[in-house]
């Protein structure tokens, strides 16, 4: 049987990264993905080349662009964020052309050619998202021919919680913080938090500061260590992890003392958005093995339950739209209904948190009348933000009996 | 709560057509609801033998066996009738109840009956030479010279609207005089004096009022209500309108 495998990897506006789950390991390891087998992460750019009209990535991409007159986009990541397409030579390219030319370029390196085939489960791991985002990145999946519960995305804070808690007990027993230096001297501060009386555990993951250090070595190890002592309370942390290439052990003599304190664990390396991103493919299958024991609460999370009271064969029920604890950008349902004789929809919505319930009207202006039970109705509702629901509402008219009257309404909760 | 009906399979990939009157349905919902307010051409799509392949196949109703197990016949199509409301799960219980006794009834009406609503529904869809074949049906079943005197002239009067329709005037007139011949209401006659001014003209309306021995004010109100007709314009695209009436014409005259 051909092997399929499980895939994480992390984009961002600077660089890409990739692991595959290793069975024989038991764990995920990186890949190298450059020609020559020589990084483990390589420029998250793509270069256009006129003549074949085909695209590189990565460092290939800076050479064809330097050498060989090729277009560069440095930007790939904030333009797939933004909504921005990619123009070339007066021809304009989709980002779900080039995201997908990106990932099966990147991924070939780790022997998959045929992603449809031999992938299991492929995540992508992002710094931020945003709608634009979320749909690039759907459209360029199905591009690659990966059918629906075969790729998905998740953000940078989804990932750490999943690598902290495949990590042994010890290392996520108390809080566990994050330094993650986005360059030389840019680092920032997460801090995850498990709520052990819950269960399963609840997870959630919050933004401490962020600081600039300096170039400087004598001087940046003071700042990070003043920036450590800004974000840490004594007794509160487990375990740390340094994520970066900014961070080198060879100025961080104080600061590094500093985290290491009170028996806690200190981890260093470059990949833990990747490997968390691979783990979360895992968690995507059978293998899963976080189902029960925790539940991460993110900030993509929905928190409310959203649902339509009404009839199913015969029976009055609750019918659920969205369930809440899933991420925005993937929390989307449809449905048809035969309205009786309203003139409006009634949603109700609970808060995942107090349980409290709100129902929400939706008036059906300028419905053509009809009989009763002779009107079909499409609705379909997906999130904009985490905050942010939008309600479509499509009049389907009833057959030939009653023309639709093209009229649909919209509703943001 | 809202009494909305959670639609349990998407629209049908291939409709289910009711040739009699080029009706495509696209749903079990919109199956029932045609049944339920068309009982009297039920029969067309009942007896039809592709329907169980259709509400198996796009409606994912399963128990197709239990469907062909239901004795039906031209005249018994109510059980199976009754089955399809029930396993759509269209109607509530309450409205069950009340269909089951008016499915119960229409199984129980007479031939005539039965025949005559059925042209009527022809008449509504605008199928008037299917609906006339209806009608004369019912005039050539036996018995039908001792049913009540309002029955055979209301088949003989929905016989003439539908002469009229397909602009026979002059079989249009035959039949609602033969309406009022038979039951002297003044619905009949008036439907027939209405027709006379349609297919001859003013004076021979005229002339027929006259014979009627009714008053001034009858004419006067005939040429008010008529003129009212006249004055309603064709609002829109003229010629798209004209196409409308053609195609509607030949799908009338269709068998």
């Amino acid at each position: 049987m051909a092997e399929s495998y499980f895939v994480g990897l992390e984009f961002n506006e600077k660089e890409i990264r990739l692991c595959v789950y290793d069975p024989k390991e038991k764990d995920a390891v990186s890949v190298m993905i450059t020609a020559g087998g020589s990084h483990a992460e390589c420029p998250a750019h793509m270069a256009y080349i006129e003549e074949t009209g085909r695209w590189k990535y990565g460092i290939e991409a800076d050479y064809f662009a330097e050498n060989k007159g090729a277009v560069l986009f440095e930007d790939v990541f904030d333009r797939v964020l933004e909504g921005r397409d990619f123009e070339a030579n007066g021809k304009v390219f989709s980002g779900e052309t080039v995201v997908a030319e990106m990932i099966k370029q990147a991924i070939a390196f780790a022997g998959i050619k045929v992603p449809a085939m031999q992938i299991e489960v492929l995540m992508i791991t992002v710094p931020k998202i945003s709608k634009y985002l979320t749909d690039t990145i759907e459209k360029a999946f199905k591009r690659m021919g990966l059918a629906a519960g075969q790729a998905y995305l998740q953000s940078f804070d989804e990932s750490f919680y999943v690598h902290t808690y495949y990590q042994k007990y010890e290392v996520f027993s108390r809080d566990v913080g994050l330094f993650y230096f986005k360059d030389d001297t840019t680092v920032q501060f997460k801090k995850l938090h498990s709520d052990l009386t819950t269960r399963p555990a609840t997870v959630t993951v919050t933004e401490g500061g962020m600081t600039i250090l300096s170039l400087d070595p004598d001087k940046k190890d003071q700042e990070f260590a003043d920036f450590i002592n800004e974000n840490v309370r004594e007794n509160e942390y487990s375990s740390f992890f340094l994520v970066g290439k900014g961070f080198d052990r060879s100025w961080s003599k104080k600061s590094l003392g500093l985290l290491c304190r009170a028996r806690r664990k200190v981890f260093y390396g470059t990949n833990l958005f990747s490997k968390g991103a691979c783990y979360a493919a895992r968690e995507k299958s059978s293998y899963a093995q976080l189902k029960h024991r925790s539940l991460f609460m993110g900030s993509d999370l929905v928190r409310k339950n959203i649902g339509i009271e009404l009839l199913s064969e015969g029976i009055a029920i609750y019918h659920p739209l969205i369930t809440a604890g899933i991420n925005w950008y993937e929390a989307e349902n449809e449905c048809d209904i035969i309205l009786n004789d309203e003139r409006e929809l009634v949603f109700r919505v609970s808060s995942l948190e107090d349980g409290k319930k709100t129902n929400y009207s939706m008036p059906l202006t300028d419905l053509p009348e009809r009989p009763a039970k002779a009107t079909r109705l499409n609705i379909r509702i997906h999130f904009e933000a985490a905050d942010q629901c939008v309600i479509d509402v499509k009049d389907l008219g009833f057959g030939e009996m009653f023309e639709s009257s093209g009229l649909s309404w919209k509703e943001v909760l | 709560m809202g009494n909305y009906l959670l639609c349990s399979h998407p629209l049908a990939g291939k409709p289910f057509y009711i040739e009699s009157i080029h009706l495509n349905i696209y749903s079990i919902e919109e199956l029932c609801f045609f049944l339920s307010t068309n009982m009297a051409i039920a029969d067309e799509v009942i007896l039809n033998p592709l329907l169980a392949e259709w509400l198996s196949e796009q409606c994912g109703i399963i128990n197709i066996k239990e469907y062909n197990s239901i004795v039906v016949s031209d005249e018994k199509i109510g059980h199976r009738l009754y089955w399809i409301f029930v396993k759509s799960h269209y109607f509530a219980e309450n409205e069950l109840r009340k269909y089951k006794v008016r499915i119960d009834a229409f199984d129980n009406t007479g031939r005539m009956e039965r025949q005559k609503l059925k042209g009527d529904a022809l008449l509504k869809f605008g199928k008037y030479k299917r609906s006339i074949g209806c009608y004369e049906e019912v005039f050539a079943m036996q018995g039908i010279s001792s049913k009540p005197s309002f029955f055979r002239a209301t088949v003989w009067h929905n016989m003439g609207c539908a002469y009229e329709k397909l602009f026979q005037t002059a079989r249009a007139v035959k039949c609602f005089e033969k309406a009022f011949e038979i039951d002297g209401s003044d619905i009949f006659r008036d439907s027939y004096i209405k027709a006379v001014y349609f297919d001859s003209g003013e004076k021979k309306a005229e002339e027929e009022i006259k014979k009627l021995e009714l008053d001034d004010n009858y004419l006067h109100e005939l040429k008010r209500q008529i003129s009212e007709i006249k004055a309603k314009p064709v609002t829109g695209d003229i010629q798209k309108t004209l196409n409308e009436w053609v195609k509607q014409y030949h799908l009338s005259v269709d068998q």
